[in-house]
């Protein structure tokens, strides 16, 4: 093995050091009195964040870099990261209003999603099973805390326990999977793992080695919320902070898609049909389960989540096909999850901004939300249409590129499934929109609120600019995701 | 007789299944939570088993990342236990079931 050369380790992960500083000062201020609700607080995590934003963005035009130790610096990771920071920039822009509102400027709230972005970020460049499981566990352990942040809400408990047992249980898993393809292949660098892997499948290791792969993807289906394992998704969406929640639904997400593209396309595409099989199996599951489920929804953190389960069951027919065409369906998965990200974000920032100063999140109380706020309404219902994959949308193009993929690999029956469960989603998706223009707000709303704060306004601006512009011009959003995924395939 | 790789691989799955079997049963977070350090720590037999079996050090090494982990999220884990325990003075997870659809 050729000797590391550390100082290209720190320039290349030097974002990854703005962010962790901007968390430590972040962490730091919470000992003074005077800055504990200070602004200040808030805007040292997002110019640590947008300095780290610049910085891989310069990375990602110079090309991809090399694969140092257990990291890989490619234009995959800087995407993905850049991805990552956005999501974070905008959390915390929704955040503010929503933590000044309770009275709650807690650093340590900044802080926590800091480092769990970090986390994100090593999970999407880990090269290596347990750098990606240290990078999976970084996110979580913070999340976990952020989930139940509010300690004197009952349901923030409830959401912080079940997310914290459902995920230590999958890590445990994960773990036990990483074991077994650590004791056949006798490595945990994924690289090295696929290389070896048709040796070892066809030696009388394979049963072993097919056991740590299923006990992988088990462990990867409780982070993206899979069905069979995506109970926990609903209550703990439900429970925890709205600015919160749509960070899980969308940054986690994301990293651990990505991470799992990057295992899927290395080593579990090698088991052929093992895997088309698999993956066929949880897609379908994944997407009946989570829109029938969305249907009979009345609060509408829970419908998103259900929604979110749904989405997953999308890319997850991506997966199928992967072996088929790695380039093509690679790019749908990435532009795929832009698009969600996007319109997710944007729905959520929208129900932050309907719950004012409470938290109930029940559909009802969006009824006369075209009188009382317009704008909201109008975005909430852009957002919704995107999300159902109406023209011109990214929300349409992302399901586009992602099925004519599928279909090109000559699955055609599960595209054809994954449709028809679009149109169902139709169903539930209409629905909020319906009520915020047609149904009468009841007599003790009042007719005209309070004007939202700007942090907020400008994070509902810049989704739905996002949602609308790349709808309209998608072939630039495409060009950018082409480049970041031809070279990790390579 | 002597002890091959085999005879810890099935104790370690074993304890991975009692503990499985726990997290599924038991209604106690607590003894929810133990029932999941004991499937982190016969990941850690699996590791060290095959470590010695294949002659690498890398195993003995990961084992020292899953404590440090175990021990991470066993802090966070037992604080948000605590703070259920002070709102609801109830460590029984279904005494929690304020969020239903």
């Amino acid at each position: 093995m050729m000797p590391t050369d550390w100082s290209i380790v720190l320039n290349l992960s030097l974002p990854w050091i703005v962010v962790f500083a901007a968390a430590t000062v972040t962490l730091l201020a919470s000992a003074s009195a005077r800055l504990r609700t200070s602004p200040l607080v808030a805007l040292t995590a997002l110019a640590g964040i947008i300095t780290a934003f610049v910085l891989s963005w310069q990375q990602w035009i110079s090309g991809s870099g090399p694969i140092i130790a257990t990291l890989a610096f490619d234009r995959l990771s800087s995407f993905g990261w850049l991805l990552i920071l956005g999501i974070a920039a905008l959390t915390i822009l929704m955040s503010f209003s929503y933590l000044q509102d309770r009275h709650a400027g807690h650093p340590e709230y900044y802080a926590l999603l800091l480092f769990s972005a970090i986390g994100m970020g090593v999970l999407i460049s880990g090269y290596d099973l347990i750098t990606i499981f240290i990078g999976l566990e970084t996110m979580s352990v913070a999340i976990y805390a952020l989930a139940g942040f509010f300690r004197e809400r009952p349901q923030g408990n409830e959401a912080a326990l079940k997310y914290f047992l459902t995920g230590a249980f999958a890590s445990a898993f994960l773990l036990f999977g990483i074991a077994f393809l650590f004791g056949t292949t006798g490595t945990t660098d994924v690289g090295m793992i696929a290389a070896q892997q048709n040796q070892v499948l066809s030696s009388d290791l394979r049963s072993s080695f097919l056991f740590g792969l299923a006990m992988l993807v088990i462990g990867f289906g409780f982070k993206v919320a899979a069905v069979p394992f995506h109970a926990w998704a609903p209550d703990v969406y439900d429970g925890a902070p709205t600015p919160i929640t749509a960070f899980m639904a969308t940054a986690v997400k994301v990293a651990a898609f990505i991470a799992f593209l990057r295992i899927a396309s290395a080593v579990l595409v090698l088991t052929g049909v093992l895997w088309e099989h698999l993956a066929w199996g949880l897609a379908v599951a994944t997407m009946l389960v989570g829109n029938l489920a969305a249907i009979a929804q009345d609060n509408i953190k829970r419908m998103l989540a259900y929604s979110s389960i749904a989405h997953a069951g999308y890319l997850l027919v991506a997966f199928t096909a992967l072996a088929q065409d790695p380039t093509g369906l690679s790019r749908g998965i990435l532009f795929y999850l832009v698009a969600y990200l996007l319109m997710t974000l944007g729905a959520f920032a929208v129900v932050t901004a309907t719950q004012e100063t409470g938290e109930a999140a029940d559909i009802n109380l969006l009824a006369g939300l075209s009188k009382r706020r317009p704008w909201a309404a109008a975005m909430l219902a852009l957002f919704l249409f995107s999300l159902t994959g109406f023209p011109p949308t990214i929300g349409f193009f992302g399901k586009y590129y992602l099925f004519l993929g599928t279909v090109k690999a000559g699955f055609i029956w599960l595209v054809v499934i994954a449709l028809l469960n679009s149109a169902i989603s139709a169903y539930y998706y209409l629905r909020p929109i319906v009520v915020m223009y047609f149904h009468e707000p009841r007599e003790t709303e009042e007719k005209h609120a309070l004007p939202l704060a700007s942090p907020l306004v400008a994070v509902i601006a810049i989704t739905a600019i996002s949602v609308f512009l790349f709808g309209l011009l998608p072939t630039n959003l495409l060009a950018i995701v082409e480049h970041s995924v031809m070279a990790f395939l390579q | 007789m002597t002890i091959t790789l085999q005879h810890y691989l099935v104790l370690s799955l074993v304890l991975f299944t009692i503990g499985t079997i726990g997290v599924v049963v038991r209604r106690n977070a607590l003894i929810i939570f133990m029932s999941i350090e004991l499937m982190l720590n016969a990941v850690n037999i699996t590791f060290l088993a095959f470590s010695r079996w294949l002659g690498l050090a890398d195993g003995q090494m990961i084992v020292f990342f899953v404590l440090a982990v175990a021990a991470a999220e066993a802090a966070v884990g037992l604080g948000i236990v605590i703070a259920v325990f002070r709102n609801k003075a109830t460590v029984y997870v279904d005494d929690l079931r304020l969020l239903k659809g």
